[in-house]
């Protein structure tokens, strides 16, 4: 059988015992990521998909890597644009884990951090719309503290980027720069 | 949120200045008469400040021109990276910048052969 269906037919097997699967571990395993985006999709379709992404959320919350927390915000913003449109509470959730991620995390000082969140911004601002996601980067901009408003706006930078800009951004990764 | 980054344009701290220089340099719709003023008024900064600068010069089409005079003095500069990205944004400001660098004088007298073809044009139609 293809993988893909197999891929399938596992995240429907996880969606019909959600409590009883350990997502917190599944999560950090790269091989679980296409079924875990796939069972997101699932759920998203007719129930909240926000406890979902709070589990993948809380599965580094004793911050022992810390590294983890962008690699796993990356993921779930994945999860939640897997949906047509995110449910509120997945808004909130993604916004808050940005906001702390800006504050506390590593996209305080690593512009690859900010490259991969803000460019999901981006898809967010085109699926959720401005409101909850204009405030969050308003905020962030205007934070006293040098480094998080440093961080917001390079968030909007990627948010509103043009096409000629991700090209341009894309060749500055590339070299290092 | 355009407007929280207006703001953020009068702050002094170089870390929140190149942030705007390269959000400026990647998204159109941050391109605003403040953070253009910010843009230039990196050339003036430390080195980050600088590289960020002379990356939204070479990135926002038309920008080159008017800070030619500082462009050109970077290309000498003892750091690579800002001798490199001068360079650049010299390339990138090409003929326009050559006309725009022109005095008065000169350009009115290298506009003088064009006018007269033109004045020609209107009288004999």
């Amino acid at each position: 059988m293809h993988h893909s269906f197999l891929e399938y037919f596992g995240a429907i097997g996880l969606s019909l015992d959600l409590q009883n699967v350990d997502l917190e571990q599944l999560v950090l395993l790269p091989r679980w990521h296409e079924i875990l985006t796939l069972l997101a999709g699932i759920i998203g379709e007719d129930d909240d998909v926000a406890p979902v992404l709070r589990r993948f959320l809380q599965s580094n919350s004793q911050k022992l890597k810390p590294d983890i927390d962008a690699k796993l915000l990356t993921f779930a913003i994945d999860c939640a644009l897997e949906c047509e449109v995110p449910s509120e509470g997945a808004q909130r959730l993604i916004s808050e884990s940005i906001a702390d991620c800006v504050r506390n995390g590593p996209a305080r000082r690593d512009p690859w951090v900010r490259s991969e969140i803000g460019l999901r911004l981006r898809r967010l601002f085109e699926v959720c719309g401005e409101g909850l996601f204009d405030a969050l980067l308003a905020k962030l901009i205007s934070d006293p503290t040098d480094d998080v408003a440093a961080g917001g706006t390079a968030l909007a930078g990627y948010a509103f980027v043009s096409r000629g800009g991700l090209a341009r951004s894309g060749e500055r990764h590339q070299s290092g720069l | 949120m355009v407007n929280a980054i207006n703001q953020a344009c009068s702050r002094k701290e170089e870390a929140v200045l190149c942030a705007i220089c390269e959000a400026a340099a990647i998204a159109v719709p941050l391109q605003t008469t403040q953070t253009l003023k910010v843009i230039k008024l990196c050339l003036k900064k430390g080195k980050r400040a600088k590289k960020a600068s002379l990356e939204a010069i070479c990135s926002i089409p038309g920008l080159a021109a008017e800070l030619w005079s500082e462009i050109v003095a970077f290309i000498s500069d003892e750091d690579r990276n800002i001798a490199r990205l001068a360079s650049v944004a010299a390339i990138k400001a090409g003929l326009n910048a050559e006309v725009i660098t022109l005095t008065r004088h000169e350009k009115i007298s290298y506009s003088r052969p064009f006018i007269s073809v033109e004045t020609t044009a209107v009288k004999t139609n």
